[in-house]
C-alpha cells in the first residue's frame, strides 16, 4: 500500500541557529536605544555580507513584531504571579523518584511478604526551589507547602508519623489535619509539632522564626517549649533559645508568597539575606557595612535592584553592582 | 522591520470582501464615502473600548494616555485606502497602537529608520507604518509563541513588556527597575531565543 510521505519537520543546522541568534541580537540592538554610528556601520557590513543575513534579520524582526499579535499578550506579560501550584498528587523531584525506585527495589529484595503488612509505604519527600522561585507543592496527605526562593524541605511520611525538615530558606505550611499522624518540622535548632494548621517558618543564619497563621502550634528548642496560636510569632536564636511570644502582622509577614517582601524595623543583614533568596545576582555586605542598620521596607522581589539604589541615596551606604554581584559597603 | 507576506493569514487577496465582518465592507476603489464611513464607525464601536482596555494594561495610566494612542490608531486605519483587506481589524489596531507608542521614542525611531534604510535601500521617515500587507504570523505559530511566553520568568516578562510594548530603551528600563543594562540585554536575548525555540517546536 502506498503511503503518503511523512512530512519531516525542518531541523535547523547549527550554523542556521547561530545565524538566527546573530539576527536576533541585531533586532534587539535596535530596540535597545543604544544606537551608535559605529554599531550602525557594523550592521550595514553584516547585512551586506550575505543575502542570508538579510533573510535571517527579517525572520527575527517578524518574531519581534509578532509578539504584539499574540492573543491576550497584555495579560500574559502582566501576570507576574508565577507561583505554580501543582495538582494534588504525590510530588517528588526527579532525583527523588530515582532514589525512591532504588529504595523500592531494595525493599523488594528484602522480602515482598513484609510489604503486605505495611498499610502505606513510607514516602520520602524532597522539595526545593531555585533562587527567585516561589512554588507551592501538594503532598500526598493533602498538605500544601509553599517554598520561598532558594529553599529546601525534606522529610518522610510513614503510617504513623509525618516528619519534615526545613533545611534552607523559608516555607509556609498548610498542613492537613490528621489526628493519628502528628506532623513535625525540624529546623536543626527548633522543632515544631502540629496536628493540622497553617504556619510559616523562616530560617536564617543563627535564627529561626515561627509565625502561626491559623490553629495551634507547639514550638520546642532544647528542653523549652511554647504553645503558639494564630497571630503569634516566636524567634529563636542561639543566645535566646526561645524568645518571647509576640504578635505579628499576618498580611505583611506572609506577603512573600505573592512575591512581596516586608520588613519592619529589621536589620540590613536580614534584609540582605532575604534578598539573596530572590536576587539574580548575589547581594553581599562588605566588611564594615552597617549590617545592623534597621529599616522598614516593603517591596516586590522584582524590584530588589531598585530598592538598593534607593537605599544608596537615602542612607549612609554605598551600593555597587556589576554583572556578577551587588556589594553594599559603608558610605559617606 | 516588516516582512513581506509569506503566509498571509491576516490579509485577504485584493478584490475580495471580508465576509467575517457583519456589515458589508466597501471595496476601497469603488465604495461610496457613506459606506466607508459606516464601516469605520462600525469598527470603532466594536473595537475602541477593548483596545483602550488592552492599552491600559500595557501602559498603565500613561503616558501615553491609552485613549490618545487608540484614537491615533483609528486615524491610521481610517487613512488606509484598502480597508477591506484587513482581515483582523482588532490585531491591526493593537499592533498599530503599540508601534505608535514606540515611535514616540526618538532613539527607537532613529534606529528603526536606519534599519529600514538599510533593508530597502531607501529612507522613509515614517517607519512605524503598518500596511495591510504587513505579515502576521499564522494562528498556530502565534499560539506556539504564546505558550513559550507564558513560561517566561516574571522578570523576563517585565523586560519584554517594557521593551517591546512600552518602547523603553535599556537605559530607561534600568532607571525604573534597577537592573543593569547588561542584565536586561542578556534577559531579552534569552527571551527571544526561548520564543524562537517555542516557535520552532
Amino acid at each position: 500500500m502506498k503511503r503518503p510521505a511523512t512530512p519531516v519537520p525542518p531541523v535547523k543546522s547549527e550554523s542556521a541557529k547561530a545565524l538566527d541568534a546573530e539576527a536576533r541580537a541585531w533586532v534587539l540592538y535596535f530596540a535597545s536605544g543604544e544606537n551608535t554610528p559605529e554599531k550602525e556601520r557594523a550592521f550595514a557590513v553584516w547585512l551586506a555580507a550575505s543575502p542570508d543575513h538579510g533573510a535571517a534579520f527579517e525572520r527575527a524582526g517578524q518574531l519581534w513584531d509578532a509578539i504584539a499579535d499574540v492573543d491576550d499578550v497584555e495579560n500574559i506579560l502582566t501576570d507576574h504571579n508565577n507561583i505554580k501550584t501543582l495538582q494534588p498528587r504525590r510530588t517528588m523531584s526527579r532525583r527523588l523518584l530515582l532514589g525512591g525506585g532504588l529504595a523500592a527495589g531494595l525493599a523488594c529484595a528484602v522480602g515482598i511478604g513484609l510489604m503486605s503488612f505495611q498499610p502505606a509505604p513510607p514516602e520520602d519527600i524532597l522539595l526545593a526551589t531555585a533562587r527567585g522561585e516561589i512554588r507551592t507543592f501538594t503532598l500526598s496527605d493533602g498538605s500544601k507547602l509553599t517554598l520561598g526562593g532558594a529553599s529546601h524541605v525534606r522529610g518522610k511520611f510513614t503510617a504513623r508519623t509525618r516528619a519534615l525538615q526545613l533545611v534552607d530558606g523559608n516555607a509556609y505550611f498548610d498542613i492537613a489535619r490528621d489526628e493519628s499522624r502528628p506532623l513535625t518540622v525540624d529546623t536543626g535548632s527548633v522543632q515544631v509539632r502540629v496536628l493540622g494548621t497553617r504556619f510559616d517558618i523562616k530560617k536564617r543564619t543563627g535564627q529561626v522564626s515561627v509565625s502561626v497563621d491559623s490553629g495551634h502550634v507547639r514550638v520546642m528548642a532544647d528542653a523549652a517549649a511554647r504553645d503558639l496560636h494564630a497571630g503569634d510569632r516566636i524567634v529563636s536564636t542561639a543566645a535566646l533559645r526561645l524568645g518571647p511570644v509576640e504578635p505579628f502582622d499576618t498580611e505583611k509577614e506572609l506577603s512573600w508568597r505573592s512575591g512581596r517582601l516586608s520588613f519592619v524595623d529589621a536589620p540590613l543583614r536580614d534584609i540582605v539575606a532575604d534578598m539573596n533568596q530572590y536576587s539574580d545576582r548575589p547581594v553581599r555586605l562588605a566588611p564594615g557595612a552597617p549590617a545592623d542598620l534597621r529599616l522598614t521596607l516593603s517591596f516586590s522581589i522584582q524590584q530588589i535592584g531598585q530598592v538598593l539604589a534607593g537605599l544608596d541615596t537615602a542612607y549612609p551606604i554605598d551600593v555597587r553592582e556589576d554583572d556578577t554581584e551587588i556589594v553594599i559597603s559603608e558610605g559617606l | 522591520m516588516q516582512a513581506k507576506p509569506s503566509c498571509p493569514d491576516d490579509v485577504i487577496p485584493l478584490g475580495t470582501f471580508a465576509d467575517a465582518a457583519d456589515v458589508p465592507v466597501p471595496d476601497g476603489n469603488q465604495a461610496d464615502e457613506a459606506d466607508r464611513a459606516r464601516f469605520l464607525s462600525h469598527l470603532f464601536r466594536q473595537h475602541y473600548g477593548e483596545l483602550v482596555g488592552r492599552l491600559r494594561k500595557i501602559h498603565g495610566a500613561g503616558p501615553p494616555e491609552p485613549e490618545d494612542v487608540a484614537q491615533a490608531a483609528f486615524s491610521k486605519l481610517a487613512g488606509l485606502p484598502d480597508l477591506a483587506r484587513i482581515r483582523s481589524p482588532r490585531a491591526f489596531l493593537f499592533r498599530t497602537a503599540i508601534n505608535l507608542g514606540l515611535n514616540s521614542n526618538d532613539k527607537l525611531r532613529r534606529g528603526r529608520n536606519f534599519v529600514k534604510s538599510q533593508m530597502d535601500g531607501n529612507f522613509s521617515p515614517d517607519v512605524e507604518e503598518i500596511s495591510p500587507e504587513t505579515v502576521l504570523m499564522g494562528k498556530q505559530d502565534l499560539e506556539r509563541v504564546a505558550r513559550a511566553m507564558q513560561q517566561l520568568s516574571p522578570k523576563q516578562k517585565e523586560i519584554l513588556l517594557r521593551s517591546r510594548f512600552r518602547g523603553q530603551t535599556y537605559a530607561e528600563i534600568k532607571r525604573d527597575t534597577g537592573w543593569s543594562e547588561a542584565d536586561i540585554s542578556r534577559q531579552l536575548s534569552s527571551v527571544m531565543a526561548l520564543l524562537q525555540a517555542g516557535l520552532d517546536g
